[in-house]
């Protein structure tokens, strides 16, 4: 059964603890729920009564005779329900607590406070679910008892993830040679930060050396070393970027180009900006914003290299290729190059920590998992989810 | 003998062609000779006077320096005044043996008509050119001008018929200081103006004595232009950086540095760079060649570089003090360099991290305290009708 | 009275371009206008800058007086900021001004000026023999043997015969040449001797500030180190070096120089009375020196002599300064008529003048890129003949010994010295003053190291945030060319305004609006007698237009715009 034509699936209903009175027992009240529902029921929220009472006995135990469906006038459902073994009958009527309270006509003190209760309840959209139970006696008249209630919320599913079901499936998105490739530059990128901030700052580099230690010398063999590492990096990253077969690494999984991209990436971007809170669109790549964000960096990466490269061929203004960067050099000014290749620098390292935070973010967070793709490869994902780039 | 050496001979025929131009003849010209070796007091020396004067007809007759017109456009002579210092090519070598200085306005002797009328025959006959200074674009060329015309047309009616063209200093190659922002006059550098053959360049601000003499003398010996870098200056002067022969550059490889000036660092000798060389970013031979005759050099005698064989130094290179040029941040008429606007970047990057993944908590926090839509319970009586019905009410 | 117009342009063996106009009847100039011809307003590059940076932009004014503008610019800073230097910076920086301006002197004598005086090729018919003998008889000069004078004449005469290079179109035979061959041969040597002479003293240049020309300077002291147990700094090789540089030089000035201007002079006695200019004269020091602020006192303080009145000092008051436009290429919202003080220029290049090529200058109000810079309202003479002058009529001991000395020797009497001859004598004097200074300089320096002060930079005011938000700065120098001041503006660590007022701005001036001449056309116009003798070979003007030193380079500069009129502080 379903109301509004909400698919089931994103029904949630959430039982409280059952809330028992004159001297009832939880188990007893949650079982009498479970037993008012008619047979073969879809309610979702006999469904989840019929799943906890389950879990407290074995409700094959019971059969039902017959049952009233609820009736607007008296806002109450009646079952008449059998033990087998002992053939005892009992009729458990659900309803509203006014309802129920009418119903078994319990002292004043348990009407107040079982009332008052209820109607507090109401504040978290719980809404109290009045359980009684009656008896016929041999005369046919019927002898009612009020149970308790057991407050019930029905909301639209939402992300409580630790309530959701743990289906998942493993989603694989970045070969080893990219991920081998991102550590390898990110190592590199370290290495070339430390060692260019200390070059550049002769305030940190001085100090203790006695005599010549080449201290300098070794900084700016390690930082050349690096740089042309960084390159055969970047070159292998840019011929995958032609030649992966993953279509995540491929050079169009790097732009936005798609009219719902686009849309997307708007969305995204209001989600990072907590304008909006709803589920933001699934990529098992990048994200639009992500591939704008990591695009840029791409970029940034390659202005510092190429402006490395520019000051490094310096040292050799007659080789073949080291001229044209020269010739650079020339039109913007050494100092310029320079400054950039700094500026870079920090480019960098003002993007590592949104990068790793809003990685971090997305794996426990919005558990996307894209911190634990790029160290094993993949992801696990929601079976069932939509993704935008499958 | 001052009638025959008046303006009507400049030296571009030899000197016999000249007197046989006016009617001198052969005999004429060697007791000539003859009284020259008198006057030169020439009998007294070994060899007689007999010799002197058959060695004076030799070299009067024959001898023809390639003639050269050096030309002063805007500029502040300091170029000159640096070939003047010339130690390999002592100036009075060059201008008496090697070279007919036929036009220089620092150093001829004649001024006015005269002068340009000497300016107006070298140009007629095969000259190397030289030029000092920048040409003024700006109000028709009225920032310089020489003899009543402008810079521009001195320059491209002796460029004509130039052999070669050399663009000695930074305001013949591409305007110098006076080409700084905001360049009022317009200047721009020689090979601007003469765009239809190379054009050498003999960078600085003003460039070594040497470089500029060895380069004259080059071509002189080579019948043509030293190789060149892609800034048309000359590879033997310009194809390596200070940096790279200074002789503090055991300083920097070990990372000494003298933090302030006249410090215990600098005391010892030690690198100049904290303090702005821009050694690191200047080809120029000012370590190897030195200055004045190889006895000092700026980076030696304790200044940072000021990098003068640049192009465009005066606005690339400045503040000549900070190792970098800084960040007029915008708006804030603030001036900054690149490591403080970088540790503010990082600092706002891990602030706003800071501040994201709060707002995330807050925002998870809310999410959570926020009364959801309930639905409607079909165990309680509600139906679509009722709903309906309790909106209408 | 048919006067004829004559141009002389260019005017060559000056820095920068010059040009002259003349009228001229009879052998005699009436009217003269001098034209500077070249602009690069290079004050207005300034603005904006680090002050710190502004010398190296400043120095680039001029080349051959390489190192004066370095000065000023940074003894201004030093004003603004507040920023004393160190002795040692002190005396290093006399040294390497002392050391350019004996080099300029000369160099301007024998390489700029001597040819109007001397006929190289009159030379070639010299007796090397009696040249010796007139060489011993004036000066202990070793280098006079007849050999020497002999191979100088073989070397010159083999030259000219492959050409006559820079000599090509001189004014040979020109009858105003009077000089015996001998007396030419014995120039025409000390010409190439001093070739290579100025080329070996001014290394001292290179050892204290790396390189000539345009060596380096520092705000707040100079940049070499004295460490006398260090190979790199200003060690005792270097300071033997520069002992020998220094006695070098101050003997070719008392045994070459000297001698000769006053065995040329005397055979040039008439020109002593020739080119008389402007009778107000200024200097704020001798030789050589100069201050942060306004100058105050020096060996003798600054003053001025006025109107012809030589024996009478007036005080120096920077604010009686005001330059005009009337007659150069500027305009200013204040109108042409107004002369305005060097802190309240809002002054913009503005070229009214024929379009190049032009065959006339001077048929139009306006006709010189040069400013007109007065002094309480008159055209003022600066430079050597103007320091001398001052330095005489304030009873400067040394100063007034020499120098009636040398005008006994040339029969004349001390207003002889504002003349063509004058000036060129009083060059030579002030080198022989100097050359002696120098010596001074150089032992204080020793002493201090001696001593153990060898501190040649101070840091204090170095960082731009130690300095007050806004300053003024003024910095005076008495450059080779005469009194030389630049006037600073900062604001926020920036110059705002800049402004320099150069010795040949005072002396190459056109005329200001009440019609008076500047000091070069004075000297060539004024009284009407000025000789010359053939329109086409102008030797003469040449002798009294070189006689001042010219520098055009340094007399064209223009004002930076912006800002409202600033009230003169004088500390």
């Amino acid at each position: 059964m379903s109301l509004y034509d909400i698919p089931e699936s994103e029904i949630r209903i959430e039982l409280e603890d059952p809330v028992p009175f004159g001297g009832k027992k939880k188990r007893e009240l949650l079982i009498a729920a479970a037993l008012g529902a008619p047979f073969g029921t879809g309610d979702p929220v006999d469904l989840a009564l019929l799943s906890a009472a389950s879990k407290k006995e074995d409700l094959r135990h019971y059969e039902q005779l017959a049952f009233t469906p609820l009736e607007p006038q008296l806002a109450r459902s009646v079952a008449r329900v059998r033990r087998v073994d002992s053939g005892e009958e009992v009729m458990i009527a659900r309803g509203e607590v006014d309802g129920i309270l009418y119903l078994c006509h319990p002292d004043e003190a348990t009407r107040y406070r079982a009332e008052m209760q209820a109607e507090m309840r109401m504040t978290h959209g719980f809404r109290a679910l009045g359980i009684g139970r009656g008896s016929v006696a041999p005369d046919g008249s019927e002898r009612w008892e009020f149970l308790g209630y057991i407050p019930v919320r029905a909301t639209r599913r939402k992300s409580r993830r630790i309530e959701e079901p743990a289906e998942f499936r493993y989603v694989p998105v970045w070969d080893w040679q990219l991920r081998v490739l991102h550590w390898f530059s990110v190592f590199l990128i370290l290495i070339l930060s430390a060692t260019g901030l200390l070059m550049g700052s002769g305030r940190l580099v001085y100090g203790g050396a006695e005599g010549f230690t080449n201290y300098l010398s070794w900084l700016r063999l390690v930082h050349f070393v690096a740089g042309w590492l960084l390159l055969c990096a970047a070159i292998l990253r840019i011929a995958g970027l032609f030649l992966a077969s993953n279509q995540f690494q491929r050079w169009y999984a790097l732009f936005p180009v798609r009219m719902r991209d686009l849309k997307n990436l708007v969305q995204v971007a209001l989600n990072y900006l907590f304008c909006r809170f709803d589920r933001p669109p699934h990529y098992i790549g990048h994200n639009p914003l992500q591939q704008v964000a990591y695009t840029a960096i791409f970029g940034v990466g390659l202005l510092a290299l190429f402006t490395g490269f520019a000051l490094y061929a310096l040292y050799d203004p007659g080789n073949l290729v080291f001229r044209y960067f020269v010739m650079f050099d020339d039109l913007v000014g050494v100092q310029y190059v320079r400054l950039v290749h700094q500026f870079v620098m920090w480019i960098f390292l003002a993007f590592i920590p949104i990068h790793v935070y809003l990685s971090v973010r997305a794996d426990t967070v919005e558990r996307e998992g894209a911190l634990s793709s790029i160290v094993s490869g993949g992801r696990w994902c929601r079976k069932g989810t939509h993704f935008e780039d499958a | 003998m001052n009638e025959s050496m008046d303006g009507g001979w400049s030296g571009g025929e030899g000197f016999r062609d000249y007197l046989a131009r006016r009617g001198v003849t052969r005999r004429d010209f060697l007791s000539f000779c003859g009284r020259m070796a008198v006057l030169f007091g020439a009998a007294s020396l070994p060899g007689g006077g007999r010799a002197f004067a058959k060695d004076v007809a030799e070299r009067l007759s024959g001898a023809k320096r390639p003639s050269v017109i050096y030309l002063q456009l805007q500029e502040c002579t300091g170029c000159v005044e640096s070939l003047l210092r010339s130690g390999s090519s002592p100036v009075d070598r060059l201008v008496l043996e090697q070279i007919s200085l036929d036009y220089n306005e620092l150093l001829m002797a004649p001024s006015g008509t005269a002068a340009e009328e000497v300016l107006k025959e070298a140009e007629g006959r095969p000259h190397l050119l030289l030029v000092n200074g920048s040409v003024p674009l700006n109000a028709d060329g009225a920032y310089c001008t020489i003899g009543g015309d402008s810079a521009l047309n001195v320059l491209k009616r002796a460029a004509q018929k130039a052999s070669a063209v050399i663009a000695v200093g930074a305001c013949a190659e591409y305007g110098c200081v006076q080409a700084a922002s905001p360049n009022l006059t317009g200047a721009v550098g020689v090979s601007d103006v003469i765009t239809d053959r190379p054009v050498v360049n003999i960078s600085g601000c003003p460039p070594i004595a040497e470089t500029i003499t060895a380069t004259l003398t080059y071509y002189l010996a080579y019948g043509h232009p030293p190789p060149l870098d892609g800034n048309g200056r000359p590879l033997f002067a310009y194809g390596q950086r200070i940096h790279d022969k200074c002789p503090r550059r055991a300083s920097f490889d070990a990372g000494q540095f003298a933090d302030s000036f006249d410090d215990d660092n600098a005391r010892q000798g030690h690198c100049l760079y904290r303090l702005g060389c821009k050694g690191p970013a200047t080809f120029a031979p000012c370590a190897t060649v030195e200055w004045n005759m190889g006895q000092s050099f700026p980076i030696k005698a304790g200044h940072p570089c000021l990098g003068c064989t640049e192009r465009h130094f005066y606005d690339r290179m400045t503040p000549f003090y900070d190792r970098l040029p800084g960040f007029m941040v915008p708006g804030l008429g603030v001036e900054a360099t690149a490591n403080t606007i970088g540790i503010a970047a990082v600092a706002a990057s891990v602030g706003g991290v800071a501040v994201h993944s709060a707002a995330t908590v807050i925002a998870k926090k809310r999410a959570k305290k926020a009364r959801p839509e309930t639905l409607p319970l079909a165990v309680l009586g509600d139906t679509e009708k009722r709903e309906e019905q309790d909106k209408k009410t | 009275m048919a006067s004829e117009r004559i141009v002389i342009d260019p005017i060559t063996r000056i820095e920068g371009h010059l040009r002259i106009e003349l009228e001229a009847d009879n052998g005699r100039i009436g009217d003269a206008w001098a034209c500077a011809t070249q602009f690069r307003g290079i004050e207005r590059v300034l603005q904006g800058r680090d002050p710190r940076d502004a010398w190296a932009f400043a120095q680039r004014i001029c080349g051959v007086c390489t190192g004066v503008h370095a000065i000023a610019s940074i003894r201004a800073v030093e004003d603004a900021i507040k920023c004393k230097i160190p002795p040692c910076a002190e005396l290093i920086r006399n040294l390497v001004s002392g050391m350019a301006t004996l080099q300029d002197h000369v160099m301007h004598f024998y390489h700029l000026h001597a040819l109007d005086w001397v006929d190289v090729m009159s030379a070639l018919k010299a007796d090397p023999a009696a040249t010796s003998r007139l060489a011993a008889s004036v000066s202990p000069w070793p280098n006079n043997s007849a050999t020497w004078y002999a191979e100088v004449q073989k070397r010159v005469a083999a030259s000219a015969a492959g050409g006559l290079g820079i000599f090509s179109g001189g004014y040979w035979g020109h009858p105003a040449y009077r000089l015996p061959p001998e007396a030419n041969l014995m120039a025409l040597a000390h010409y190439l001797e001093a070739l290579s002479w100025q080329r070996d003293i001014i290394r001292l240049h290179t050892i204290f500030a790396g390189k000539n020309p345009h060596p380096n300077y520092l705000v707040g002291g100079m940049a070499c180190s004295i460490n006398l147990n260090n190979q790199i700094t200003v060690n005792q090789v270097r300071l033997d070096e520069m002992a020998g540089m220094i006695d070098q030089a101050k003997r070719f000035v008392l045994e070459v120089y000297y001698p000769d201007v006053l065995a040329i002079a005397s055979f040039y006695p008439d020109y002593a009375a020739i080119g008389a200019s402007s009778p107000n004269l200024m200097a704020t020091g001798e030789s050589a020196w100069s201050c942060s602020g306004a100058p105050a006192g020096g060996v003798f303080p600054a003053a001025l002599l006025m109107d012809g009145n030589y024996g009478t000092a007036h005080p120096f008051d920077p604010k009686k300064l005001a330059e005009f436009v009337s007659s150069a290429w500027y305009s200013q919202p204040e109108g042409d008529r107004q002369g305005l003080h060097p802190w309240q220029g809002q002054t913009e290049p503005h070229y009214t003048g024929p379009k190049p090529p032009f065959k006339e200058l001077s048929d139009r109000p306006k006709y010189t890129w040069c400013k007109a810079p007065r002094y309480d309202g008159r055209a003022v003479q600066v430079g050597p003949n103007a320091r001398i002058m001052v330095a005489v009529a304030q009873g400067h001991a040394e100063t007034v010994q020499l120098a009636k000395e040398g005008l006994g020797k040339l029969r004349a009497g001390i207003e002889a010295l504002n003349s063509t001859l004058g000036r060129t004598y009083c060059r030579a004097l002030e080198s022989v003053i100097l050359a002696r200074r120098m010596d001074q300089w150089f032992a204080q320096l020793n002493e201090r190291i001696k001593s153990g002060d060898t501190a040649t930079f101070n840091k204090e005011r170095w960082e731009p945030s130690t300095w007050p938000k806004q300053a003024q700065g003024m910095g005076f120098m008495e450059a080779a060319r005469g009194t030389l001041s630049h006037w600073i503006e900062i604001e926020n660590g920036r110059i705002v305004r800049y402004q320099a007022v150069v010795p040949s701005t005072w002396n190459s001036s056109g005329r200001d609006p009440g019609g008076q001449r500047g000091p070069y056309e004075e000297a060539l116009a004024g009284g009407g007698k000025h000789p010359l003798l053939d329109a086409k070979r102008p030797l003469e003007v040449l002798r009294t237009i070189h006689s001042f030193d010219p520098c055009i380079s340094c007399a064209v500069h223009v004002l930076v715009p912006g800002g409202g009129g600033v009230e003169v502080k004088v500390r």
